[in-house]
């Protein structure tokens, strides 16, 4: 057997030898791969770094492009006709200006060499020219793994945790809506106002933040339900406290938090982000237990006399709802945004809703109502809007789940179906 | 003439050629050369000594390779020139 150092060469002799080939169909050729220092080239953080700055080379300079693993890690190859010194240049910008770019090599072969960037790269840790720190063996791997996966993990925590703020806003900021809290009115919920709204969302977000922590650094995902659930606790507390215990966002603390959790994991771990969903059914695989405890909420009440499962269900389901509401959220217009709204009220198992319409069946007749509408392009919004205030209709579940539909759409995720009987 | 090449152009790589010649010759073209140019070329003295290998010509064209991945691309560029025709 040889040693894994050998191995590691022989892997990157091969990816020298096919970037030769593939010069012969291209002007340039265009290595994305991790700079990661040690034995294992394949870990988590270096899949995570190379499908993220992949994602971020401009498709003019991908004409065709091929993804590789081995003992060296995984990398791309990708071939364009562009100039190679301009193309390098163009990479070098992405490098300098990403606070990651530091930890991604992104080179350019023109058939004889690798463009060089003219001054070599800093080390990790000091300010030193790296080569030298890594020829007199400066810093100990730890030391350099450990600043690598803290950075790491800092910038996707915080992308993430402002895409959740963004997300919230969006859905806040979005009026006239059926009787929800808008910069504008307060709606159905004279206990509310936008001001407590914000407020609210502020008190949550850190709780978020610690909830992606966890879906990190967990490995078995049995146990990440348990985890954040505490955390979600601590959070209503806090929201209760700023909002002199108006709940504001309790729903959404529950259903983006199981969110949140599972898109770090499947993001640490390299699960592509399509497969959220399947994730998220394992993680809350044992959520409708919940309703065979004794139980004398509303929910619970809602679950054995009508069989509506409510938001534990759309969890415990994968979110269907959201995926479908995908479809609906073409862009973040406010058109859009409010076909969603629409869409989700006219779908989702809303027991707060049941609550506030009396009945199961004056329940049915609002949900048809928005069905309608949507059928008919919204053409009695207005109308739709007046209706609820007076009727002090509440919709904050489907609010959740458009919050979270924005936050899918932000990370990247894409419908799957093109909506051909809407657009006429 | 017998030729043997192996590496890359890669960072912290180095491509080395191998060939026979009427003495023996150490071009060394690395970043690092003003720091390192010595330690490079004695890496590859005493791998030469090690293997019995003498008249030959080799180029490193070093893009911050460390010691060890000197020494294994300069012994299989040898390899590969011994079994070039």
């Amino acid at each position: 057997m040889a040693k894994i150092q050998d191995k590691i060469l022989i892997s990157r002799e091969l990816k020298y030898q096919e970037m030769q080939f593939l010069k012969m169909s291209f002007k340039s050729v265009i290595s994305v791969k991790a700079n990661i220092p040690g034995e294992n080239k394949q870990v988590n953080i270096s899949y995570l770094l190379t499908n993220h700055f992949k994602k971020l080379i401009p498709l003019d300079m991908v004409l065709y492009s091929e993804y590789y693993d081995g003992y060296d890690g995984p990398y791309f190859l990708i071939g364009n006709n562009l100039e190679p010194k301009e193309v390098k240049m163009r990479l070098i910008a992405i490098e300098d200006h990403h606070e990651l770019g530091r930890f991604i090599d992104l080179d350019v072969f023109d058939g004889n060499k690798m463009i060089s960037r003219g001054k070599m790269r800093k080390c990790f840790v000091c300010e030193r020219d790296a080569f030298f720190c890594i020829r007199e063996n400066r810093h100990s791997l730890e030391e350099i793994q450990k600043i690598i996966n803290d950075k790491v993990y800092n910038y996707f925590s915080r992308v993430t945790i402002e895409i959740v703020n963004d997300s919230i806003m969006h859905e806040l900021n979005l009026h006239p809506k059926f009787g929800l809290v808008t910069p504008y009115s307060s709606g159905s919920h004279p206990d509310m106002n936008y001001e407590l709204m914000v407020k609210a969302k502020d008190s949550i977000l850190p709780f978020f933040k610690k909830m992606f922590s966890v879906g990190w650094s967990t490995e078995d995902p049995q146990t990440l339900f348990a985890s954040i659930r505490k955390i979600g606790l601590n959070a209503e507390k806090e929201m209760n406290k700023v909002t002199d215990g108006v709940n504001a966002y309790k729903g959404l603390i529950f259903n983006l938090g199981i969110l949140v959790t599972a898109y770090s994991y499947v993001l640490y771990n390299n699960v592509s982000i399509e497969n959220v969903f399947q994730f998220i059914k394992k993680m809350t695989s044992e959520l409708l237990m919940d309703y065979e405890k004794p139980d004398t909420s509303f929910g619970s009440k809602a679950y054995h006399l009508y069989g509506l499962t409510g938001a534990r269900g759309e969890a415990y389901d994968g979110f269907p709802t959201v995926q479908k509401a995908l479809d609906y959220l073409l862009d973040l217009s406010n058109e859009s945004k409010l076909r969603t709204l629409v869409y989700l009220i006219s779908a989702s198992q809303d027991t707060v809703l049941l609550k506030r319409a009396g009945s199961i069946e004056d329940y049915r007749s609002v949900k048809q109502l928005f069905k309608n509408s949507l059928k008919n392009n919204l053409v009695d919004l207005e109308e739709l809007n007046q209706l609820c205030i007076q009727k002090k209709l509440s919709f904050g579940g489907s609010a959740d789940l458009l919050i979270m539909t924005l936050f899918l759409k932000k990370i990247g995720l894409k419908s799957n179906i093109h909506l051909q009987d809407h657009k006429q | 003439m017998k030729i043997g090449i192996a590496g890359s152009k890669e960072s912290n790589d180095c491509l080395v050629t191998v060939k026979e010649s009427k003495t023996t010759n150490i071009i060394i073209d690395s970043i690092v050369a003003a720091f390192f140019y010595d330690q490079i070329k004695a890496v590859i003295e005493e791998t030469l000594k090690e293997l019995n290998i003498e008249n030959v010509t080799v180029v490193v064209e070093d893009k911050g390779a460390l010691d060890y991945t000197i020494k294994s691309r300069l012994v299989s560029a040898i390899k590969r020139m011994e079994k070039s025709v």
